[in-house]
């Protein structure tokens, strides 16, 4: 197994013949969809991974079956807050096939709490349970079926308590404390100027309050793993957005050294950050330590539901003012936002949004505070745009509140108030390279266009059809501090070319762009190059993938570590040949010594067993320092922009929302790979148009009422638009690798806002909350035929 | 595949893969003839009737179920026609949605049937479901349970004992509830025969495409008579006699279409669930019911 592992880590098919025969099959497609140019980077190069995903035939962790391997099982609270008086597992470890049955007690001191900002989760609940679905107990058995029955036998007493169940709750006088730092995660306040005066002073001010449920990220493979001894490494296969951070944690969980522990991600079936947190890792590595036995865990979808983090549901109170000619002069933002039980990422969603507050605007004066609390309910975390999706819904909202109310086009209002190049923003951070007025060029002919065509068709029946736009500014990488990415290139004799990279591809297809990047900065083929991302011990910490950093960051480091390839392998057979270095080169995967050819592998060949010397390196670290008590400095390196236009139609009798069809016009620097840009883009229309249509979580006395797809809604194919159009406009960010910066996470966030506006020149409703189902829909409606 | 024999594979407890699967573990007969299939299904108390599985598999995936012995009735091909008997459409019990969309008998003998087709669930499941398990399912949102109600057809339930013939009506008894006894087999749904002069409609609103109905309306409009029906409101469809009272001998125009429309909302009591209120549903039956009038009678009621 551990060879396999070795040479399939990300691909996790049924061994290496598999393997090659994939990659034979992949050399002929790159070179159909580069052919005639000598560069990869731009180009629309498939993903390798798609080939054997689609045939089904990827290994995800779930289907990975070793010999002698156990599976495991959590018992979980039943309760959302409760005190634990005994728990018994006697009759449950005598159970037939058990062997290990595992609880807070079987935990070390210092491994007992864990998680991804502040170590404030038990591994299993010993005293208190604070959420339905909190692990308390697992079984590892021979058969699923057997550790499934070993549950029935574990007795536990609780003491329920009475939960807290909404933020407001959480925050009143007396409230019971959750935790030891009370029940406050996050209480940050931003000024810039004097908000209430400048509101005083405006010609207009706009209120509102603005919610929305908790979602779901949906990903479409549950949380897997299997751990399992590699010699006497402790290995643990798992889909993750960051091995290294698991890889730390269970040192400090087991109390295994550090080289004695391997994280190595599967293949991955989506994550949108709720593949961040710990769900099986620490379990099933303790329960290999303990019986010595592979365990491989697989969580069913109603506990991926009851025990994964959600996206916050927040209360946004929202004042924006304006003069008369259009020009933003003020905004309050007030946000309160349920934490749920325990940390996870609530606080740099918190100062994520504090610092998006006024994005992609420039605004004189903002007064913003958030407040998010522990409550009784599944903790909330990390979610595809760090909760900056609800602040859009609300600011884009506002902003087109204020252009119906002057009677301007909303493209206009938005061209007035741009961010530009050289905007300081409310942190101080002099803006560079905006793209953001390019968005609202492009879309406006089609917006103009679609409009006129609209005009001319009649009204009847309960149709109504509107145009909505909303935009978007995001930062790239963590939020104010520095997060380096690092890439390091080997080769060996035979001319196989390794790239590790620090992030791992959680399913966006970032392994591909890295490639792209590495393989023109080295010069060579990139068929030649695999990507070696998610593996602890093959990496640098790089830090998750997440917060649309990938491209940027690990993109920069492939491309610094490209060229030192490049330098490397030339001394190298220079100094092997005793020639000099200057009649050496390395290009387009062809190598010349003075004048005469020589193909890669035949260098290769000639620079022998030094090839393991050349070890080129890349580093890329931009220093980003945030004072996050004031918030003040340059929290990103720089920042994507987009503008998006719906077009929504609305049956007035019933509710429904149609959006037949979309445009999303963006600002991504250069693109990569356009087709994997495309795709990230619809996807993101797609996600959106969920949480603005469909999706939430509905929980009732701290229960989740519809744990699973049935009740769950999903857009599916059938329901998203005929026609979503992307557009890309010409902006290259000469701080980024060949001018490209992140794009796919941020394109979610004005989908609900657009669509909100589309509904408004429809029908003359504004939603404030989502989803925007046909019910509430309806019911403002009706609101509003009752006050006319 | 298993050849047509009646051969009753046993489930094996040796079965080192059986806890890899999601269903209990039951034993499993394919039997070559109806009467076969009905001397299994009587020789045994917890035995089930499998056959297109769109509802049954998923009880079966969940353990909601754990029957003894499952009969698949797949390879009865008398179960599985389409035909027309005294002007009437008839349609055996292992019919697949994917055939009735596919059949221009039923476009031309039963339109309202081929047009509601499209609203159960996906193709890839109407390529699977059946009449026969749609109707024994008996759920209150189904589409075809409700036709066949609107348009009075017959159930043919058949045991060792003999057989029986139901109208729609007693045949469906509530949700998930139906007068099928533990050895009958649903093995043909009979319709009347369709009227030339016949006017009808349809409307349904779900949460998305494909969805199982949040309401869903029908109606039938013959020379001196109006049937109206939603579905998705109660516990199983039901024709709305107070609604069709209304209509009865008057001129089919606005005022009478919004009157039945109302008495449609008032006259159901819909449950409220997480998809939708009660109040929603019942302010829907008014919309849907007004819509069907609308669409079957040509007469405009918003311009």
């Amino acid at each position: 197994m551990a060879s396999e592992l070795d040479v399939g880590e990300k691909f996790a098919l049924d061994g290496l013949d598999e393997q090659r025969h994939w990659q034979e099959v992949y050399r002929e497609i790159i070179g159909g969809a580069t052919k005639g140019s000598d560069v990869f980077f731009g180009h629309s190069i498939p993903r390798n991974d798609v080939l054997y995903k689609v045939r089904g035939r990827a290994k995800y962790a779930a289907n990975v079956t070793m010999p002698g391997m156990l599976h495991g099982v959590f018992l979980r609270s039943p309760h959302p807050y409760a005190k634990i008086k005994r728990v018994d597992v006697s009759k449950a470890k005598t159970a037939p096939g058990v062997q290990c049955v595992l609880t807070a007690w079987d935990v070390r001191e210092e491994g007992f709490l864990v998680g991804s900002l502040f170590e404030d989760t038990p591994v299993l609940a010993k005293t208190v349970v604070r959420h339905v679905g909190e692990p308390v107990v697992a079984v590892a058995a021979e058969t699923l079926a057997q550790a499934e029955a070993a549950l029935d036998l574990i007795e536990v007493d609780y003491e329920p308590m009475k939960p807290i169940l909404t933020p407001q709750e959480a925050i009143a006088p007396g409230a019971p404390q959750l935790h030891e730092q009370g029940n406050i995660i996050a209480d940050f306040t931003k000024t810039r100027g004097d908000a209430e005066a400048a509101l005083k002073a405006s010609d207009i001010v706009v209120e509102g309050v603005y919610t929305n449920d908790p979602i779901e990220h949906a990903y479409l493979e549950s949380p897997a793993g299997i751990s399992f001894w590699d010699g006497d490494v402790l290995t643990l296969l798992v889909c993750t957005q960051y091995p290294h951070f698991h890889h730390k944690q269970l040192a400090r969980v087991t109390g295994l050294p550090m080289e004695k522990i391997r994280v190595v991600q599967s293949v991955i079936g989506g994550a949108f950050g709720g593949k961040i947190d710990v769900t099986i890792e620490c379990a099933a590595s303790l329960m290999t330590m303990k019986t010595g036995r592979p365990v491989k865990m697989v969580l069913e979808r109603n506990e991926v539901f009851s025990s994964t983090t959600k996206r916050h549901a927040m209360t946004i109170r929202h004042r924006l003012g304006a003069t008369k000619d259009g020009r933003l002069t003020a905004l309050d933002m007030d946000v309160l936002c349920d934490g749920g039980a325990y940390n996870s990422y609530s606080l740099i969603v918190a100062g994520r949004c504090i610092i998006h507050s006024a994005m992609p605007y420039d605004i004189p004066a903002i007064k913003t505070h958030m407040k998010t609390t522990f409550t009784n309910h599944v903790p909330s975390g990390a979610m595809r745009s760090f909760g900056v999706i609800k602040l859009g819904f609300a600011t884009e909202s506002q902003l087109n509140k204020i252009a119906d109310q002057l009677g301007m086009s909303p493209i206009e209002i938005r061209r007035i108030n741009a961010v530009k190049s050289g905007t300081v923003t409310m942190t101080g951070q002099v803006l560079q390279d905006v793209g953001f007025i390019k968005t609202l060029d492009a879309l406006e002919p089609i917006y103009e266009a679609r409009r006129k065509e609209l005009a001319a068709k009649p009204q009847t029946g309960p149709i109504r059809t509107g145009l909505g736009i909303a935009s978007l500014g995001y930062g790239i990488g963590y939020s104010g501090v520095r997060n380096p990415s690092t890439a390091r290139i080997e080769v060996d004799e035979t001319g196989l070319v390794i790239a590790n990279c620090g992030t791992p591809d959680v399913g966006t297809g970032s392994d591909m762009a890295l490639a792209q990047i590495a393989a023109d900065a080295a010069g060579i083929d990139i068929a030649r190059i695999r990507v070696v991302s998610g593996d602890s011990t093959k990496t640098d910490d790089s830090g998750p993938t997440s917060a649309s950093r990938t491209t940027y960051f690990s993109g920069s480091a492939a491309r610094i570590a490209g060229n030192d390839f490049n330098r490397q392998f030339v001394e190298a057979l220079a100094a092997k040949l005793g020639v000099s270095k200057g009649v050496v080169r390395l290009n387009d995967d062809q190598v010349l010594v003075n004048n005469s050819p020589m193909s890669f592998e035949e260098a290769c060949k000639t620079i022998g067993s030094a090839t393991k010397n050349i070890v080129a390196y890349g580093k890329f670290d931009p220093v980003n320092q945030l004072d996050l008590k004031n918030f003040e400095g340059d929290p990103y390196p720089t920042y994507t922009y987009a503008t998006h236009l719906a077009e929504v139609e609305v049956d007035i009798e019933t509710g429904r929302i149609e959006v037949p069809n979309y445009w999303a016009a963006h600002d991504a620097g250069t693109l990569v790979n356009p087709m994997g840009a495309v795709g990230q883009i619809e996807g993101g229309v797609v996600m959106g148009l969920g949480m603005a249509l469909w999706e939430r979580i509905v929980r009732k006395d701290g229960y989740i009422q519809n744990p699973g797809y049935r009740d769950y809604l999903l857009p599916g194919a059938k329901d998203t638009p005929t026609k979503i159009e992307t557009i890309f406009v010409d902006n290259p960010d000469p701080t980024g690798p060949y001018g490209a910066k992140g794009v796919a996470e941020a394109s979610i966030i004005p989908v609900p806002a657009a669509i909100a506006a589309g509904l408004h020149e429809a029908t003359g409703v504004r939603p404030a909350k989502m989803p925007m189902d046909a019910e509430t829909v309806l019911d403002l409606l009706d609101r509003k035929e009752a006050a006319e | 595949m298993w050849s047509a024999s009646g051969r009753r594979l046993r489930a094996s407890s040796a079965n080192p893969r059986a806890d890899q699967v999601k269903p209990p573990p039951f034993d499993y007969a394919k039997p070559a003839s109806l009467s076969e299939a009905l001397e299994l299904l009587a020789s045994d108390d917890d035995a089930k009737i499998l056959a297109g599985g769109q509802s049954f598999v998923p009880v079966l995936n969940f353990r909601l179920a754990s029957p003894s012995l499952l009969i698949d009735i797949n390879g009865l091909a008398e179960l599985g026609r389409i035909s027309l008997v005294d002007g009437g459409l008839r349609l055996g019990a292992i019919v697949r949605y994917r055939d009735l969309e596919d059949s221009e008998l039923v476009a031309a003998e039963n339109p309202l049937l081929a047009h509601a087709l499209h609203h159960i669930a996906h193709y890839q499941i109407r390529n699977r479901g059946t009449v026969g398990g749609s109707s024994s399912h008996a759920d209150p949102s189904a589409e075809f349970p409700a036709v066949s109600a609107l348009c009075g057809a017959e159930y043919v339930l058949q045991s060792i004992r003999g057989s029986r013939v139901l109208p729609a009506d007693e045949f469906f008894l509530g949700a998930l509830t139906t007068a099928l006894e533990a050895d009958e087999i649903l093995t043909e749904i009979r319709f009347p025969p369709w009227p030339r002069d016949r006017r009808w409609a349809f409307e349904e609103i779900a949460p998305r495409l494909g969805d199982f109905a949040i309401l869903g309306a029908a109606v039938l409009l013959d020379p001196g008579e109006t049937r109206i029906l939603v579905f998705g409101a109660g516990d199983r469809a039901s024709r709305l006699p107070r609604a069709e009272a209304a209509l009865r001998g008057r001129t089919l125009d606005k005022a009478a279409i919004l009157e039945a429309a109302k008495l449609a909302s008032e006259e159901i009591e819909p449950q409220g669930d997480i998809h939708a209120t009660a109040e929603y549903r019942k302010a829907m039956a008014e919309v849907l019911v007004e819509r069907c009038l609308e669409r079957a009678s040509g007469v405009k009621v918003v311009a």
